[in-house]
């Protein structure tokens, strides 16, 4: 099970994360999650000095500008190197806080966004932050000629029309009503870079600093001593070390070669000892659905899709998959967000299935099952379903591609299964569920739908965000294109020497989401 | 006479690396997919975003100006840019070089001289008991494939029996090989016991032909202590088709170091090449195989030359 490197962005749009409060170690405001999250419980015990070597999948097309990072190598990189305006938060629900912002806030009807910038901020380089420089970034991102990663996320933005109203204030006009703009930010593809970027020395904001970067084989990090978080980070050196075989990784952690890995297959897990590793798992919504290309038959017929949603064993998909690591799911995705409806759970049910299926007129129908071993549990997926489809009298082919060859008819084939991270419904749903959508494997058309998502985007208020997202919620469940039995959960693997790491429940990202400023080592 | 064969080996080998890198060229495209696809992957991106990162990669150009450009720049020295990583494919090949020559020298360096050994012993010895342990020993090395090989030392040296060697060989790119012998020490030893089975068999029946031989037989008749014949007169006449199957072992080995060096993780221009080709990096992968068809011929050249300067026979007749 070859863990490629992808590059699939991950966070695609929805790298940002839902509204929260300051940082309460920094601004000392009364914010309910903050307080489980980050440095706040670890500071007290934790020790200056050490070097952190982590080994992860990575090639020669890793990258250290952030603006266009795809790949969890980058994401890992980069989250370390620079800084967000705000950052994820990792418990659930879904939220962020305030990183280099002080402040985002919108006008009533969303077109309007005025982001304070966070005071006493230094790049590497000694250069202050300033105004300018977010400015920079977002024109940087949405530039038309070589967009950033996130430039569909900040669609809405137009570049013509950015004001700095003071040293450390922007004002984003917005083209569209965009309610859910302080919430986009977070990934790495969001980070803020300095007006005099040079991709290759790359200065950002970021606990580490970069000592050596050798695309394909390792980065060197090294603490940046004026880091504006205090007291952070405790290690002095991070070397992230690429491997492009996960036999490999997981050998070189047994022989001390590497102190963490992340992304851990469930079957790797038998030969760590059990003494002098820790093992964490991370519950997120990250999923990967069996995905039903809708605009032709036989899944252009909604009763074709919920026959095959019937025919899934859930547990035993859990068991043979993902080798009981992970949740059941109930045909929806975003569990980490607020609106997520708690409606009867789908369990199998051959029968009704069946009957579907001949009110439809596709008895004893014939698919092919298209995947590919580009992540863990996929390609067991499609094997276990082709076996519980069986049972209903369909036929299902399962045909496994290369990853390259995969990614090269991406959104063309009829019937496969992809992986998916966690997210908020605001944040997600554009990529995927909207028509234009670039990540649309479904080719989804739901104008009902669009015209919800649209007016969830101009409300700032989340109150009624939320019944514009059950409703979305509703439809997902009643006549969505994907089959989500479960959502997979993350393992990662660490020395016991090291401490700081936290389950990142609310993205799925490993190692806590790679935030090393977090860790220390006796 | 030595110059017109060196002559026509040289225009033979040039003809030959020739057709290797349109096979390689035209294979790589047979394949779905190019390195455009692949560095978008599943990126949110725009069809237009795609279009443009293909037209900067030069893939939108006809296949055979593609080429064209490939193989001048190949002739002239300049060998590209990686399409995936922009780091200049000359950089990248340099270091893995580098590094695959340590892994192949300190492998044929390991198994050379106990080639020679075990094969000649077996000779001496051949058909008691140490001949058929030998036997059995290279029987299963050669039936057990490369990479179970790597597992196997990786379990038994470094991760559950004993801890002495590295598990993964993840050199670092900033220092020199040859400062981290200890990191090639573990595929070297994988790559030689996966290789050794051939020379060790070519050895012993050598030796038993020239052990058998009459020169031998007259020497042990005049009394000449098994030591010396064995040295002076049976080695020496048995060296010419020694190298040859050393020289192929060597040949052997060019190819199945891409395995071990992908079990170990090992920088070396076969991992290189299999991480090339998975993103369809084709500057890359084009590079590294003309040079590995290169380094074939010169091999297959550099032998027939010591084999015909070790065999005075052919020695005059070269002249």
């Amino acid at each position: 099970m070859a863990q490629n490197v992808s590059r699939r962005t991950f966070l695609a749009i929805g790298g940002g994360g839902l509204s929260a409060a300051f940082l309460a170690a920094c601004a000392g405001s009364t914010t309910p999650a903050a307080s489980t999250s980050t440095s706040t419980a670890a500071a007290g015990t934790a020790k200056r000095g050490g070097t952190l070597r982590v080994g992860s999948i990575g090639s020669s097309a890793d990258i250290l500008d952030t603006t266009f990072s795809s790949t969890d190598i980058d994401q890992q990189r980069n989250q370390n190197v620079y800084d967000s305006l705000k950052y994820i938060s990792p418990d659930l629900p879904y939220q962020t806080e305030y990183a280099l912002a002080e402040s985002i806030e919108l006008n009533p009807a969303a077109t309007v966004a005025t982001v304070r910038l966070r005071k006493g901020v230094e790049f590497h380089n000694g250069k202050s932050l300033t105004a300018d420089d977010l400015i920079f970034t977002m024109r940087r991102i949405l530039d038309p000629d070589k967009p950033g990663k996130a430039a569909t996320s900040f669609a809405a933005v137009d570049p013509g029309s950015i004001k700095k109203l003071d040293a450390l204030t922007v004002q984003f006009n917005l083209a569209t009503p965009d309610s859910l703009f302080a919430q986009r930010w977070g990934s790495a593809s969001t980070n803020i870079v300095p007006t005099d970027f040079d991709p290759a020395k790359p200065v950002g904001t970021g606990p580490f600093k970069v000592q050596s970067f050798t695309p394909g084989s390792r980065s060197v990090l090294v603490r940046n001593p004026h880091y504006w978080m205090p007291g952070e980070p405790y290690l002095d050196e991070v070397e992230i070390i690429d491997f492009s075989d996960n036999t490999s990784r997981v050998a070189a952690l047994l022989s001390g070669q590497v102190d963490a890995i992340d992304g851990v297959d469930p079957s790797d897990l038998r030969q760590i000892p059990s003494g002098g590793f820790v093992t964490q798992i991370t519950k997120s919504g990250f999923y990967q659905p069996i995905t039903m290309r809708v605009d032709e038959a036989p899944f252009n017929d909604v009763r074709v899709r919920q026959a095959f949603r019937l025919m899934v064993d859930r547990p035993q998909m859990i068991a043979q998959a993902y080798s009981g690591y992970g949740q059941i799911a109930n045909d929806m995705p975003f569990p980490a967000d607020p609106a997520y409806p708690d409606l009867p759970q789908r369990v199998q049910d051959i029968a009704q299935a069946k009957s579907l299926l001949k009110a439809a007129g596709h008895e004893g129908l014939a698919v092919t099952f298209t995947t590919t071993p580009e992540n863990g549990g996929l390609v067991a997926t499609a094997q276990v379903f082709a076996q519980q489809a069986a049972a209903a009298g369909v036929k299902v082919t399962v045909n496994d591609l290369a990853p390259t060859s995969y990614d090269a008819g991406f959104k063309s084939w009829p019937f496969t299964n992809g992986y998916w991270a966690a997210n908020t419904l605001g944040l997600g749903y554009s990529s995927r569920f909207l028509k234009s959508g670039g990540l649309n494997d479904s080719h989804w058309n739901d104008p009902a739908g669009a015209a919800l998502y649209a007016d969830l985007l101009k409300t700032p208020d989340p109150a009624k965000q939320k019944t514009y997202a059950i409703e979305l919620f509703q439809r997902f469940y009643d006549m969505g294109p994907d089959i989500i039995h479960s959502f997979k959960n993350n393992i990662d693997v660490y020395s016991s020497k090291f401490q700081g790491f936290q389950p990142f429940n609310s993205t799925g990202w490993a190692l806590g989401s790679w935030r090393y400023r977090n860790v220390w080592t006796s | 006479m030595l110059k017109t064969i060196l002559l026509r080996r040289l225009v033979g080998g040039i003809f030959i690396l020739w057709l290797v890198s349109v096979l390689v060229f035209a294979a790589i495209h047979l394949l779905p997919g190019n390195a455009a696809t692949i560095l978008v992957g599943h990126s949110d991106t725009t069809p237009q975003e795609v279009a443009s990162l293909t037209r900067q990669l030069g893939l939108d150009q006809p296949l055979i100006v593609q080429y064209g450009r490939w193989i001048k720049g190949l002739v002239t020295g300049d060998w590209g840019t990686s399409l995936v990583s922009s780091l200049q494919v000359s950089y990248i090949v340099r270091t893995r070089l580098e590094n695959s020559g340590a892994l192949t020298l300190t492998s044929m360096l390991m198994l050379s001289p106990l080639a020679i050994i075990i094969g000649t012993v077996s000779a001496i010895r051949r058909n008691r008991a140490i001949d058929h342990v030998a036997s059995l020993v290279t029987l299963c090395l050669s039936a057990v494939p490369a990479f179970a090989i790597g597992v196997m030392v990786i379990y038994l040296l470094a991760t559950n029996v004993v801890h002495w060697l590295p598990a993964a060989s993840i050199l670092n790119p900033d220092e020199p090989v040859w400062s981290q012998l200890n990191l090639v020490i573990a595929p070297a030893i994988t790559v030689a016991l996966a290789m050794i089975p051939y020379p060790i068999r070519m050895v012993r029946a050598t030796m038993i032909e020239v052990l058998d031989s009459d020169y031998v037989m007259l020497a042990r008749l005049k009394g000449i202590p098994e030591r010396q014949v064995i040295f002076r007169h049976a080695l020496r006449n048995g060296l010419g088709p020694i190298i040859q199957s050393l020289a192929l072992t060597l040949l052997f080995l060019s190819g199945g170091i891409i395995v071990v060096e992908t079990v170990f993780s090992y920088p070396g221009v076969g991992y290189a090449l299999v991480q090339g080709v998975s993103q369809r990096d084709v500057p890359v992968v084009q590079t590294i195989v003309v040079l590995l068809a290169a380094f074939c011929v010169v091999i297959n050249l550099a032998a027939d030359l010591a084999v015909a300067f070790a065999t005075p026979r052919l020695r005059t007749a070269l002249r």
